[in-house]
């Protein structure tokens, strides 16, 4: 059975052939996984392949997982199957949004500044560290959405930008 | 002895310190914030009083009402944990005020302590080695651009009621002074209530290294030997390491030594850290202040002690004498801790909260989990993000370093972004092998850092395995209606059973 996996960003073709034994055949590109699996809890896979054990902490929702093999964590999805269901609607490049949720502590800037690229523009505090928004390039602000002392969530549009558009050097 | 300890604190350092009380028979209170009701500090205690909004300033800093959750739970004692009320001179003298003991130092000693402008003038009245510096006072920038000027450039601007990097800036250019302060300022006063800074010259490559000290109410005070914390992010510590690689034998004994002085300098009652900045360039070392808490670091000197530093507060706390004196103090083998944070390591560590949905934390001989949370349990966004501490300790420092390396790649903390990755590749780093640390390790030799993930066949190969190996609770019916697009394996593969021969 074909899949294309997404793994941190890179693309593979993964083939998977379920043997007669219980065990798995994965090829992937030209590689050739012999596969015993065997899973110990709802979040715990454990794997004999190509003769080495290994184990993996897996979680998924909403079709993406995330795998932490040998502490180091990957983001997984179907990519076949998600294409479909992929949304157009997320922030765009270049739109500021708080990284995470927290309070907005100084606006920096009003509706109509030009900006330059990399400058100050809003500071906000999240687990009690401040972060600073900086412009993402050139520009101006068209509006500021929010106020000082409000609550925000992550990825909350906080200020419309428009950036200048560049010249062809 | 007491009768019952509040614990005025969150996370792994309540549920710390909630052991302790557990092993000397002791009943415990915890208290929380409403976003806390199911964390783990609170599922741990005897018994758990909510004290208000999650916001810090209507909770776990909110003196009058732990206060009144004290007498309302009949507990006679309050451990404050680190952060939070544990350097505040108020909490300590409110304790005193309603005759309950504050496990820590008296009032007076936190506020000349505590308040690092006043510590620095203790020390240098008591000949301790302190950096160059000046206060900030008044609004006057161009008194203050002056003053920076005559120090000379790169400068620290730090928090006078500061900690844990909150509230500090390095100045690098006369330009961003005026920023920085006001940085500085500002997130001092939302993190302590306290906006005054100051500056000191900034000294390059620095290590950090600190003495543990615990000081009786009998006049005595011994150390606990140093620990090195030099591996920090943000100014803030995330691997430390006891003993010091740097540090030799006459060394420990002038800093060790220096350490009990400052403590009988102050007056100091009960456990305490004492920082110290290390020149490497000529091996001198700088008072830097005194912590007047238990640190979160604590753990390692109790491996290479065996000693229960909690204990000794609450023993300290009730009046008994310092059970060991500085001669029978020993220490064996050597400590590492890494702290796990909820954090980003690829994105300048930005803090990640969410929801655990799985956590599987190492175990083995030499191998230490200080946990603040379970499967489950909800990171909220209100903390400090540290989630757990994981300790490691053996006979010598590689033994070690190798031990953690393996502990770290043996834990999985799903659902919210971790440090874990990073902390593997700078506890392998050639630099951090050989002894060879700075605070600007991550600067130096980490400061692009990515994952490496090269292990992507794996992960999808796990990534279906997960799919074609359900939970065996985990029905069709119960997949989200975002799934009813996406056929499973379940539904592609055909007829088949496990086991089928």
């Amino acid at each position: 059975m074909p899949y294309q996996i997404k793994v941190a960003d890179t693309d593979l073709p993964v083939d998977v052939e379920r043997n007669d034994d219980g065990t798995f055949t994965f090829t992937i590109e030209d590689r050739t996984y012999h596969v015993d699996a065997f899973r110990m809890s709802s979040n715990h896979l454990t794997a004999s392949i190509n003769g080495s054990r290994h184990h993996f902490h897996t979680h998924s929702s909403a079709g993406d997982a995330q795998i932490i093999h040998k502490g180091t964590s990957y983001q997984a999805e179907d990519a076949g199957k998600n294409k479909r269901k992929r949304s157009s609607s997320g922030p765009e490049a270049g739109d500021i949004t708080p990284p995470m949720p927290g309070s907005i502590i100084r606006v920096l800037v009003a509706a109509g500044d030009e900006v330059s690229k990399g400058q100050e523009l809003i500071v906000m505090s999240a687990m009690k560290m401040e972060t600073t928004l900086y412009a993402p390039a050139d520009g101006t602000i068209k509006a500021v959405l929010i106020e000082e002392g409000e609550q925000v969530a992550a990825g909350q549009q906080l200020v419309e930008f428009e950036a200048t558009p560049q010249e062809a050097s | 002895m007491f009768r019952k300890i509040l614990i005025a604190n969150r996370g792994e350092i309540a549920v710390r310190v909630i052991r302790t009380c557990r092993a000397l028979g002791i009943p415990t209170v915890a208290v929380y914030s409403e976003v806390d009701r199911h964390a783990l500090h609170v599922l741990q205690a005897d018994e758990a009083i909510c004290i208000g909004a999650p916001e810090p300033n209507e909770s776990y800093l909110n003196i009058p009402r732990i206060i009144e959750a004290a007498q309302q739970a009949g507990a006679d004692a309050i451990h404050p944990g680190y952060g939070f009320l544990s350097e505040n001179a108020t909490f300590s003298q409110a304790c005193q005020d309603a005759n309950i003991t504050f496990i820590g130092p008296p009032p007076e000693v936190i506020s000349s302590l505590g308040d690092k402008l006043t510590a620095r003038k203790l020390m240098l009245e008591n000949n301790i080695p302190v950096t160059p510096g000046a206060l900030l006072e008044g609004d006057d920038l161009n008194a203050w651009k002056q003053q920076a000027e005559t120090l000379g450039y790169p400068i620290m601007i730090k928090a006078s009621a500061g900690g844990g990097g909150k509230g500090m800036r390095v100045v690098h250019h006369p330009d961003e002074f005026e920023a920085a302060c006001k940085n500085a300022a500002s997130e001092a006063r939302s993190a302590f209530g306290d906006d005054r800074v100051y500056m000191e010259k900034y000294i390059a490559n620095p290590r950090h290294i600190e003495v543990q000290i615990f000081a009786d109410t009998h006049g005595h005070a011994i150390h606990l030997f140093e620990r090195e914390c030099s591996i920090q992010r943000r100014h803030q510590k995330i691997i430390e390491e006891c003993p010091s690689p740097v540090i030799d034998e006459a060394l420990r004994t002038k800093m060790g030594e220096t350490a009990v002085q400052a403590a009988l300098a102050a007056n100091y009652v009960n456990a305490g850290t004492v920082e110290f900045l290390f020149d490497p360039s000529d091996r001198s070392f700088y008072f830097l202040e005194v912590n007047t808490r238990l640190q979160v670091e604590h753990p390692i000197t109790e491996c290479i002690t065996g000693l229960d530093l909690v204990q000794w507060q609450i023993m300290i706390a009730s009046g008994q004498p310092l059970p060991l004196s500085q001669e029978q103090i020993q220490r064996d083998g050597h400590a590492i801790e890494c702290r796990l944070y909820a954090e980003d390591a690829e994105r300048q560590f930005a803090p990640s909260p969410g929801t655990i949905t799985g956590l599987h934390m190492p175990t083995g001989p030499g191998i230490r989990v200080d946990e603040g949370v379970y499967e489950g349990a909800e990171v909220p966004v209100y903390y400090d993000p540290i989630l757990s501490k994981l300790v490691c300790y053996g006979p010598d420092r590689e033994t070690t370093r190798q031990r953690m390396v393996d502990a770290l790649r043996h834990t999985a903390i799903l659902g919210l972004n971790t440090s874990i990755s990073f902390l593997i590749d700078a506890l392998e780093h050639e630099a951090f092998r050989s002894g060879d640390l700075s605070t600007h390790f991550i600067q130096q030799h980490m400061a692009d850092w990515r994952p490496k993930r090269d292990d992507k066949d794996l992960a999808a190969i796990a990534f279906l395995l997960n799919e074609y190996l359900m939970p065996a609770q985990k029905s069709h019916t119960s997949s989200s209606g975002d799934h009813e697009e996406l056929p499973t394996p379940w539904q592609t593969i055909g007829t088949w059973r496990i086991g089928q021969s």
